[in-house]
């Protein structure tokens, strides 16, 4: 294979890669913004509350700096033009611009899923490697089934009653720190490990069973060599197809987790921005995770390419 | 000897899978184990790398001098590889499709010489493909699997094998995914191996496969050895009546004379290409009325996509199919379908070719309530024109044998009262006894109902049995037409040639 | 959530789904008539009676107003249960018209709906339900409502692959060459075996719903308290945990089982098909 080929190939595949990224970025905010039309009221009176006294001067000068007197496309033109400058809009409620609120509130965020992150992989990959055996499968399994059909919220009431409030491990409302990190990313972390867990043992089982496996037996291979060489890639590739599954769950999993454990973050922001029916931060949320889907999912498919050369060309 | 076996004996649970067989191997010598499947010849071969999931017992098992009755999993593994090395079927899915070449050839040695460089694996690893015969091995190591072609995969699959210099080869299948002519070649290399010294271990279920490199033959079935010879005592005075059937069962041409009668089916310049690429190119034959016409070609030559342009499942870029005199191909599906009856086809895949939910009597009602009102009887009479009974109308696809299934296929092609019948690869998913018994099943019909039959299909034995006329296709393109006799024994084509030559 | 079906290849031990399906039959019963399970009326505040752990007067104890949580959570499983069936059923026939009508359709129309289908996919099945909430507002049928449209993509992806499957199957070919009518094909064969894992993913939909349910219920979003939707509940247990534990505890458990169940249960029915 020639390189210079090769690196042409990869550059067309990542501009083709980008602009699928743009086309769902696109998709998400014009869908956001028609569906929000659709909100029957007033935006100005839901944005003042019921109870406010206010002249209909006032709220009609509201509408007009708000560009809501203008023709629907019009409004559309100017979303997407504000949206390509990075501007999302000005919340109802809070008054400031929307992409200060979701940036403010994004180190929280992070830092619980990235650490739940870590902990579901740690579980899942000890899992997937050292259970081995009938009935230790099974046991993994039952036990994985109940973590993956239970509530994550719940789960996490479980964790404060049980090791905040009884054994005083923990904090029982999080502040800051590590400590108080800990019980909300393992709520968020053990739903996904339980999944994660099982298709790369699953998956491990398969690739075992595959003719290359006997092949690298046949050569001599334990089994912790043909793992090692052989079966976690395969195993791997198994488990990327989870990856929007993950992403998922933890996106819909930090709004629940934050709340329960009463901590700052985007999954506050997006409850109150849904309860007081804040349209642009609705709107900014929907964006935002837009863009973060779209962009995991091309560093994924690129994880993909890297690991299962067929896929490449 | 570098193989010694007396007695080997295999059980999975109570079931006994080798029951008791015994043979050796000396260097630079091959042996073959040929059987169908499940006849237990796979399960000998792992026992000799102590890969069998089952027990293991024997009188003797001595490789290459020692006794391997008590080796424990850590004994075993300094066997595999060092001493006894396996090649299995289909290197596509028999290397690690995420690794490259040279990793795969590295890693035996990587096992069994933990000690050398890098550099010195690396310059192994070329050694091993240049003892494979891999063209343009630095390269080629470089590469993924998938990237080379099948032989040069096959090769590099033995080279994997050869990497840390086993005195004993095992090959289980080696050729079987290979086209014809490429089996050869890897035959040939198979055959230099064996006489550079090693002990070679041949499975097969191909007769011919066997009777180009295998010095002796041991016939096996239900898990022991019927038979046991040189491969010129068993192949030409078969002693045991199984070895018979085996060897009866590679087919012959065709004797009987067809009497001349009115052209069915007609194809003038049938051409398709899909995208750039030209699948059939101006392909033109007539079929007459209780002939049949054989397609025979090697995978990608086109021929099923010519089935599929005779049936009018697909519209030819260029060139017209005729249904007597009457236009096929040019006609729309809502003006072709009441035609349809006139013309069916059987499929490779007879399991696939049902809805895997219907019953045998509901396959085939629906089948023959197309032409004509559906009465259990109707369907009785088609599944006992093809040896099934009613036992079978209950029971889902599922539930049958594959040869059973294959006769279904035949029952719902005939509900229609087809003139013509298209089968593509029809036996080539059975095993060679149930082989012959599909093809026997499809003369007599073709004999007792007058059908015409274009049969299509990649070996040539096959095609022999059955066809009055033979086409030979490769890369889309006619290379060879003419009468059955004039093809195969007079053939004006090179690629016809090579065909002939690999059986 | 819907992603539950991937797993586990393996069919549950028979003993099992005797359990689950008795299990789920014991719900449907207390959802319909509760008062067969208990006398209690779940609406009942004895003050006096606030807080007490479990016992046999009361088997899941009592909340801060005295009401008896076990004849509570059996009143809410009609809620619950409503949502969950009603959602599933919703997603699974609209999924099916979308995927049936995007497999059959000509490449380029297949093509575009192919991918508006992705684009859907790529969002939290939550955060759509909570997008659904924003605009219709809260309350219990905007539970159904957000819950089954944030479903439609998963269902509609499936049956589309499914319709590809089969169309392009051997015997989708075999009966075009036989002679059957389109329209026959695409009723006798097509639609029945694209039904199947379809039927399978509703199944154990029911359960993630039931679920997405009493998330959006315990954030507020679903009816409002006293009824006694399992959500509701949670999230009155949220502010006892110290005092009643047993509050959030069972209404919980409830729940797990429930998603069990219909998980066994779901994946016997795929074994046999």
């Amino acid at each position: 294979m020639e390189h210079p080929a090769r690196g042409g190939r990869l550059g067309t595949r990542l501009l083709g890669h980008l602009g699928g990224v743009l086309l769902v970025i696109w998709g998400a905010a014009t869908a956001g913004f028609f569906a929000l039309k659709l909100v029957p009221g007033d935006p100005v009176e839901v944005m003042l509350g019921v109870q406010a006294q206010v002249s209909e001067s006032v709220k009609a000068g509201i509408r007009e700096d708000w560009g809501l007197n203008d023709p629907l496309p019009l409004q559309y033109i100017e979303y997407l033009g504000r949206l390509v400058r990075g501007d999302l809009g000005t919340s109802y409620q809070l008054r400031e611009p929307v992409l200060g609120v979701i940036t403010a509130q994004l180190p929280a965020t992070l830092a619980l899923t990235g650490l739940a992150i870590l902990f579901a992989l740690a579980i899942a990959l000890t899992t997937a490697l050292f259970v081995r055996g009938v009935w230790m499968t099974r046991l993994a399994s039952s036990i994985e089934l109940v973590l993956v059909s239970s509530p994550s919220f719940w789960i996490g009431l479980l964790f404060i009653s049980f090791f905040a409030y009884r054994l005083h491990w923990f904090p029982v409302t999080s502040t800051d720190g590590l400590a108080a990190l800990i019980l909300p990313a393992l709520t968020l972390a053990l739903p996904i490990s339980g999944i994660l867990s099982q298709v790369l043992r699953d998956g491990l089982t398969r690739a075992a069973d595959q003719p290359f496996a006997l092949t690298a037996r046949a050569r001599g291979l334990g089994y912790p060599a043909l793992v090692a060489r052989h079966t976690l890639r395969h195993a791997a590739a198994d488990g990327l197809t989870l990856s929007g599954y993950i992403l998922g769950s933890l996106i819909g999993g930090a709004v629940l987790v934050e709340t329960v454990f009463g901590r700052p973050g985007i999954g506050r922001v997006t409850l109150r921005a849904v309860i007081d029916r804040d349209l642009p931060v609705v709107l900014g949320i929907i964006v935002f995770v837009a863009i973060a889907f779209a962009v995991i999912n091309l560093l994924v498919d690129l994880a993909y390419e890297l690991i299962d050369p067929r896929l490449r060309s | 000897m570098t193989i010694r076996v007396r007695n080997l004996t295999v059980r999975i649970g109570r079931t006994v899978v080798v029951d008791g067989v015994s043979f050796d191997v000396a260097p630079g010598e091959c042996l073959a184990i040929v059987g169908e499947s499940g006849s237990g010849k796979t399960m000998t071969a792992n026992a000799l790398l102590g890969l069998s999931p089952g027990q293991v017992t024997a009188d003797e098992l001595l490789l290459d001098g020692r006794d391997a009755r008590r080796y424990r999993e850590r004994d075993w593994r300094a066997v595999r590889g060092r001493t006894a090395a396996l090649v299995s079927q289909d290197a596509l899915v028999a290397l690690d499709p995420l690794r490259r070449v040279e990793a795969e050839v590295a890693e035996t040695v990587e096992v069994h010489a933990r000690s050398l460089s890098r550099a010195e694996v690396g310059q192994r690893v070329i050694q091993a493909l240049e003892e494979a015969a891999v063209s343009e091995p630095e390269t080629r190591a470089r590469q993924y699997p998938h990237e080379l072609s099948g032989g040069l995969r096959q090769r590099a699959l033995i080279a994997s094998a050869l990497a840390a210099g086993p005195s004993i080869l095992i090959a289980d299948e080696p050729t079987t995914a290979l086209d014809v002519t490429v089996q050869a070649q890897i035959l040939a290399l198979l055959a230099d191996l064996k006489r550079r010294g090693l002990a070679v271990l041949l499975i097969s279920h191909d007769l011919t496969v066997v009777g180009r490199i295998a010095d002796r033959v041991a016939v096996m079935k239900d898990g022991a050895f019927v038979e046991i010879g040189t491969t010129a005592e068993v192949l030409a005075n078969p002693q045991h009546e199984y070895t018979r059937a085996l060897l009866a069962a590679v087919p012959v041409a065709k004797t009987v004379a067809p009497t001349a009668g009115e052209v069915v089916l007609s194809a003038t310049g049938l051409s398709k290409s899909y995208g750039a690429r030209a699948a059939v190119a101006d392909v033109s034959f007539e079929l007459r009325h209780g002939q049949t016409l054989g397609i025979v070609g090697e995978s990608g030559s086109g021929k099923s996509t010519v089935a599929r342009l005779l049936l009018g499942l697909e519209r030819p870029d260029a060139g017209d199919v005729l249904l007597g005199e009457t236009p096929w191909s040019s006609l729309r599906e809502s003006e072709r379908r009441p035609q349809r009856g006139r013309i069916q086809m059987i499929d490779q895949d007879p399991f696939g070719a049902f809805d895997p939910r219907w019953t045998v009597a509901r396959i085939i009602g629906e089948a023959v309530a197309l032409g004509e009102r559906s009465t259990p009887a109707r369907v009785l009479e088609l599944l006992a024109q093809v040896g099934l009974g009613e036992q079978h109308s209950s029971r889902r696809p599922s539930q049958l044998s594959g040869g059973q299934r294959q006769r279904v296929a035949i029952a719902r092609a005939l509900a229609r009262r087809p003139e013509i019948l298209i089968c593509d690869e029809p036996v080539s998913a059975l095993d060679l006894s149930i082989q012959a018994q599909a093809l026997r099943l499809l003369a007599d019909l073709q004999r007792d109902l007058g059908l015409a039959i274009v049969f299509i299909s990649h070996d040539l034995g096959v095609i022999a049995a059955l066809s009055d006329e033979i086409l030979v296709m490769k890369d889309g393109a006619v290379v060879e037409h003419g009468s059955a006799g004039a093809v195969l024994h007079d053939p004006q084509h090179a690629f016809t040639r090579e065909l002939l030559a690999a059986r | 959530m819907t992603v539950l079906i991937g797993l586990s290849t393996r069919k549950p031990p028979a003993v099992g789904v005797i359990v689950a399906g008795v299990f789920l039959a014991a719900l449907l019963a207390a959802a319909l008539v509760p008062s067969i399970f208990t006398s209690t009326d779940p609406l009942n505040a004895e003050i006096s009676q606030a807080l007490t752990a479990p016992s046999a007067a009361h088997p899941f104890g009592t909340d801060q107003s005295g009401r008896d949580v076990f004849s509570r959570v059996l009143y809410g499983a009609r809620y619950s249960l409503l949502v969950g069936f009603g959602a599933s059923a919703i997603a699974l026939v609209v999924g099916l018209l979308v995927g049936l009508l995007s497999g059959l359709s000509p490449k380029p129309v297949d093509t575009v709906l192919g991918k508006v289908i992705v684009v859907l996919m790529a969002f939290p099945e939550f955060l759509l339900a909570l997008l659904v909430i924003a605009i219709i507002g809260p309350g219990e049928a905007s539970l159904v409502a957000a819950i089954a449209l944030a479903a439609i993509p998963a269902y509609a992806r499936v049956a589309r692959s499914q319709t590809l499957v089969v169309r392009n199957s051997s015997y989708v070919r075999s009966a075009t060459a036989l002679g059957v009518p389109r329209l026959a094909t695409i009723v006798r064969h097509v639609i029945p075996n694209t039904l199947g894992p379809l039927l399978v993913m509703a199944t154990i939909g029911v359960g993630t719903a039931i679920v997405s349910a009493a998330g959006l219920s315990f954030l507020g979003l679903g009816p409002a308290a006293p009824t006694p939707e399992w959500g509701v509940i949670l999230s009155e247990g949220r502010n006892l945990l110290d005092r009643a534990p047993w509050v959030a505890a069972f209404p919980g458990l409830v729940i797990t089982a429930t998603v069990i169940a219909t998980s066994v249960v779901g994946r016997a029915l795929r074994g046999r098909k």
